[in-house]
């Protein structure tokens, strides 16, 4: 253990660490206070098992179903990592909910922690974009038919709905460029924005504090 | 100001310069296939492991295929024998044997597809 003091010493870690980790945290909080964390440790999950995934997909028409059936039967431990990221995405939601939920009935919305939730509307917002552009990258019947679907009700939108739908989908129809730009989305804008307002989500709950229980 | 131009730049890189629709390709339908009289399921086949599902209505001297895909958001609508309509799953759109809206919030009949016949052999086309 000497070793790990001596660089800790060097690292200056210990303050570091202080300053990350150490928080007042009120009396009589309970449970529903986790879900925030349990969501973030399901967002990291995901992140990890999708850096593994990314390794082995390929996002093009021809390729991506048999890529997928690739990482089932051929990739060692790929089925696995692919059901890790499918729960975790699934626990991601379903937490950001209950989280959503604690945060409404504890009333700690209330200023000054109005933008933090804001924020926290749009990450739940962008979650959900990220559910529906990952469940188009298996490009099997299913996926391809709820994409058709789902980017049929943006083209219903008055006036600037077939714009919209162009942009979306790269044509009038789901194809190959829908799919790469999906993917595109998927693994790089999304979490890239998700991050960065996750970053502005922690920094404000490190310096407004926790909201006292009811 | 910065962010405006970057949103902007976003959505001019996504629109397509020259979107196209698709045209037509026809697919044989075999003998067997084919319904006897009222409506018929049938897969045709695209490619290897590949099928596209369509309605084939035998009318006393008539043929027509329907696409399954609803005009209302692109779901896949079933036909139902005690009515005699096809019925949407999504919001319960419904139409008749022929295709015409019934009920519900689609707006326009069912697709048909065009059907040739050559050489006593009967094609359909689909958009692939």
């Amino acid at each position: 253990m000497k070793i790990i003091d001596w660089f800790l010493e060097r690292f200056k870690l210990k303050t570091i660490h202080r300053g990350i980790f150490d928080r007042e945290i009120p009396e009589g909080i309970n449970y529903f206070y986790c879900f925030g964390g349990v969501a973030f440790t399901a967002f990291l999950l995901c992140v990890i098992s999708g850096l593994f995934l990314s390794l082995h997909y390929i996002p093009s028409e021809k390729e991506a179903y048999q890529s997928i059936i690739r990482i089932h039967e051929e990739v060692p431990l790929g089925k696995l990592i692919r059901g890790i990221h499918k729960w975790s995405a699934n626990v991601l939601i379903v937490s950001i909910i209950i989280h959503f939920i604690r945060v409404f009935i504890t009333k700690s919305y209330r200023p000054p922690r109005e933008l933090n939730w804001i924020v926290g509307v749009l990450i739940f917002l962008l979650v959900m974009l990220e559910g529906f552009t990952g469940y188009l990258l298996p490009w099997d019947q299913k996926a391809y038919w709820a994409t058709v679907v789902g980017t049929n009700i943006v083209g219903n939108i008055p006036l600037i709905g077939e714009t919209l739908l162009l942009m979306i989908r790269g044509g009038y129809e789901v194809t190959g460029i829908t799919l790469s730009r999906f993917y595109s989305f998927h693994v790089l804008w999304f979490p890239l924005l998700i991050t960065l307002l996750l970053w502005i989500h922690f920094h404000m709950i490190k310096k407004l504090g926790i909201s006292k229980p009811l | 100001m910065l962010s405006t131009f970057f949103i902007v730049i976003c959505l001019v890189i996504l629109r397509p310069s020259n979107p196209k629709r698709k045209e037509y390709i026809f697919f044989e339908i075999s003998e067997e296939k084919l319904p006897k009289e009222g409506v018929k399921k049938v897969d045709i086949k695209i490619s290897e492991e590949k099928y596209f599902r369509i309605f084939l209505i035998k009318t006393e001297n008539s043929l027509i295929g329907l696409s399954p895909v609803c005009t209302h958001l692109g779901c896949f609508v079933n036909f139902d024998k005690n009515s005699n309509e096809f019925l949407c799953p999504c919001h319960s759109g419904r139409f008749d044997i022929k295709g015409n809206v019934l009920a519900g919030p689609p707006k326009y009949p069912l697709q048909r597809l065009p059907i040739k016949i050559e050489d006593k052999k009967i094609f359909v086309g689909l958009k692939i």
